[in-house]
């Protein structure tokens, strides 16, 4: 009994993986921007943030049998920049998103001034409420989820620190700008001694012992 | 721009984890060669070769630093590196790392590499040969120190690639 091969209508492994990647890196090109998934927030036209998932979402608090998560983006916020404060609803008992929510938003700043802002329902994204703001003060700011729906009202709150610059940040944000300037500090030392190292005369005698190591 | 500039990055970064990861595992794998079967002149070539393997491997950690923060530049988060959440704590223990096995490559460029040669009387009393130190041991260990930290940034690398943020 013969069996017949098709080895010539088969690719090869290694051109079915590249025509693959071509495949996937068209589509990611051609890809229309998404404004909202339920993995937090796309970043439109922005292939490198959404691959890097920095649009994740950053907070998540429970609340009368609901599940809220919430991002801000940007992720810290600046005093005088617009930023978009997202939230998704989801149900703890049936893990069902939860759309249709009379959502309200309440932002307290650090001197103790609140404000209210409606919490609308993103278009064609279920459970998605998002408004955007314009921070008027930097520091801690408390930002509570309302929904006034006459079925189960409840609320959550998170807090969010707003900078008045990206350089002026909280302790992270000093963290990470301390530890690349020591990174820099050092490769250029490293580099400057090296140099150095290059010019300087080779110099006789081993201070380190004369044994044959090897 | 921004997503040359990502793959410029990308692709730097790997020619600089050739060149210094690289030659670090080659570095390592003919010292212990050349230990294993006692191989005097082998390791002799390998000393004399040192100078232009610090070069290679300064060329490899400004490659590697240069393009890894021009990917941090490029994807602007405040703060760099994406601190309090885990892809920064790993990029923080990568930074950490990568700041010892800089020191540490200075110290054996600085206090050992001159210092791996004597100068002996030759055997026909005329002329004088090179002789390999102490400071040879001191190259190889530091070396290998050095490769460990390497291998564990570059875990640490794949690890962020899973790491959520």
């Amino acid at each position: 009994m013969s069996r017949t091969h098709r080895h010539g209508a088969r690719r090869p492994p290694l051109l079915s993986a590249v025509s693959h990647l071509l495949c996937v890196l068209a589509l990611l090109a051609c890809s229309t921007p998404v404004l909202a998934h339920h993995g937090g927030l796309g970043i439109e036209g922005d292939l490198v943030q959404w691959a890097l998932k920095v649009d994740q979402w950053q907070d998540e608090s429970m609340a009368q049998g609901h599940r809220v998560k919430f991002l801000s983006y940007p992720r810290q916020p600046l005093v005088g920049n617009r930023t978009r404060l997202v939230f998704e609803i989801q149900s703890i008992a049936t893990g069902q998103y939860v759309s249709g929510l009379t959502a309200q938003l309440e932002v307290q700043a650090p001197d103790g001034s609140q404000r209210q802002l409606p919490l609308p329902e993103t278009t064609g994204v279920t459970a998605y409420y998002e408004t955007a703001m314009v921070f008027a003060q930097a520091g801690d700011h408390t930002i509570a989820f309302r929904s006034l729906g006459p079925e189960v009202p409840f609320s959550t709150s998170f807090r969010k620190a707003v900078s008045r610059s990206t350089l002026r940040g909280d302790w992270p944000t000093l963290l990470g700008y301390g530890t690349v300037l020591a990174a820099f500090l050092v490769t250029w030392l490293g580099f400057v001694v090296s140099v150095q190292g290059r010019f300087s005369t080779m110099r006789a005698g081993s201070p380190a012992g004369s044994a044959d190591s090897c | 721009m921004q997503h040359f500039l990502e793959y410029l990055g990308t692709l730097l970064h790997l020619v600089g984890m050739l060149l210094f990861v690289g030659g670090h595992i080659w570095f390592g794998f003919l010292t212990a060669l050349t230990e294993r079967r006692q191989d005097r002149d082998g390791a002799r070539f390998l000393a004399t070769q040192l100078p232009f393997m610090a070069t290679v491997f300064g060329v490899g950690v400004l490659l590697l630093f240069g393009s890894g923060v021009l990917r941090l530049f490029v994807w602007g988060e405040p703060g760099l590196i994406f601190l309090p959440d885990p892809y920064g704590w790993l990029l923080l223990s990568k930074l950490v790392l990568y700041m010892i096995i800089v020191v540490n490559g200075v110290l054996i460029e600085r206090r050992y590499l001159p210092y791996v040669f004597q100068e002996y009387p030759g055997v026909s009393g005329a002329g004088t040969d090179l002789r390999l130190t102490a400071a040879w041991a001191q190259v190889k260990v530091r070396a290998r120190l050095n490769l460990l930290l390497l291998l564990i940034v570059v875990a640490l690398g794949e690890a962020l690639r899973y790491s959520r943020l």
